[in-house]
């Protein structure tokens, strides 16, 4: 017999992101997932920002197969860090999130961090309960990446093009990525920045804040 | 990489199904896949034959139909179908979407023996 069941397969993730949302919205913290390939500069990114917002405003959850190497980094700049290994993982679920909520406080935090895995394809396909996505890319990957992963650029909130400081010394046009963008997310800023220099971090914290009211 | 995780929510699903319609063989899924969450059907497939094993869902066919993607423009409203490397609106050009379809996982049917059939050496 033939059984018709029409129900999506990923509601009960779906379910617990909700719930991870509503955790983020009760405690008034804003919560962004970071998005990137490996070595684009997520980790570097957070510890600027938390040292420019202040650690005790902050929380992160770091996702990664491996090592609590990201977190030490992390943790070192006084912020309340979870590592969240995924082992043969590869990308966080919302059930992670939930577990690694659980080992955090938010009273008085107002952004949370999530950090996915670096990769390009599986952490765009899952809702965490974040508000916001944020992408990055970093000038040593090339120009040619929008293109090449539609399906993470598209849903973005902001894009993050980092390591400008590299523009000149690799090569890389930025009218390419503008252009890609045109076709695949005009609603997203992009945000040029050097977070190892300082570069553009003003913008980045300025569109944090204006999301934090927005909610 | 991820089918290994949807494999585990669609068995999760069947075994549920399996409860509560007193199925004993399940021989036949049919997953509808949205274009939007880069589903590979072979490796679906595989994943579920591998996260099935020993279970009584174990040893049915997959068949995984991908879904086109449907979109409402954000920035003039207008409904257009997009492809998967170009999400400019058709109308005013904007590349800002809210999908309409394309963007979810769907256990459509199931194709399975029931307990009384499988008593009675009938497949209904």
């Amino acid at each position: 017999m033939k059984i018709r069941v029409v129900e999506s397969v990923l509601k009960a993730d779906a379910a617990v992101a909700t719930a991870n949302r509503s955790r983020f919205d009760a405690a008034g913290v804003l919560a962004v997932n970071l998005m990137s390939a490996p070595g684009s500069g997520k980790t570097t990114l957070l510890q600027k920002t938390v040292a420019a917002l202040g650690p005790e405003r902050c929380a992160v959850l770091v996702g990664d197969l491996q090592t609590t190497r990201d977190a030490e980094r992390l943790g070192a700049a006084g912020s309340a860090v979870t590592q969240i290994n995924t082992g043969r993982g590869c990308h966080l679920s919302p059930v992670q999130v939930a577990a690694g909520l659980d080992t955090l406080s938010l009273a008085g935090v107002e952004y949370l961090f999530i950090e996915n895995v670096g990769n390009m394809v599986c952490p765009a396909a899952h809702d965490l309960g974040e508000h916001r996505r944020a992408v990055l890319l970093s000038v040593p990957e090339g120009d040619d990446k929008v293109a090449k992963y539609p399906t993470l650029f598209q849903p973005a909130d902001v894009i993050l093009l980092t390591k400008v400081d590299l523009l000149g010394i690799v090569d890389f046009e930025r009218s390419r990525v503008i252009d890609d963008l045109s076709r695949i997310n005009t609603r997203a800023p992009l945000i040029e920045c050097a977070p190892k220099t300082g570069a553009g971090m003003d913008r980045w914290l300025a569109w944090l804040a204006g999301e934090r009211g927005a909610l | 990489m991820h089918e290994i995780t949807i494999a585990m929510q669609v068995l999760a699903q069947v075994e549920a199904l399996v409860e509560r319609e007193h199925l004993v063989r399940i021989e036949e899924l049919e997953i509808v896949c949205g274009a939007m969450r880069q589903v590979v059907p072979e490796a679906l497939e595989t994943a579920y034959a591998v996260v099935s094993a020993g279970t009584v869902a174990e040893g049915a066919r997959v068949v995984v139909r991908e879904e086109p993607l449907r979109a409402r423009c954000r920035a003039c409203g207008c409904e257009f179908s997009p492809g998967i490397d170009d999400f400019r609106c058709a109308s005013c050009g904007q590349a800002d979407v809210e999908f309409l379809a394309g963007d979810d996982i769907v256990l459509k049917t199931v194709v399975a023996e029931r307990e009384e059939a499988a008593k009675d050496g009938i497949r209904s």
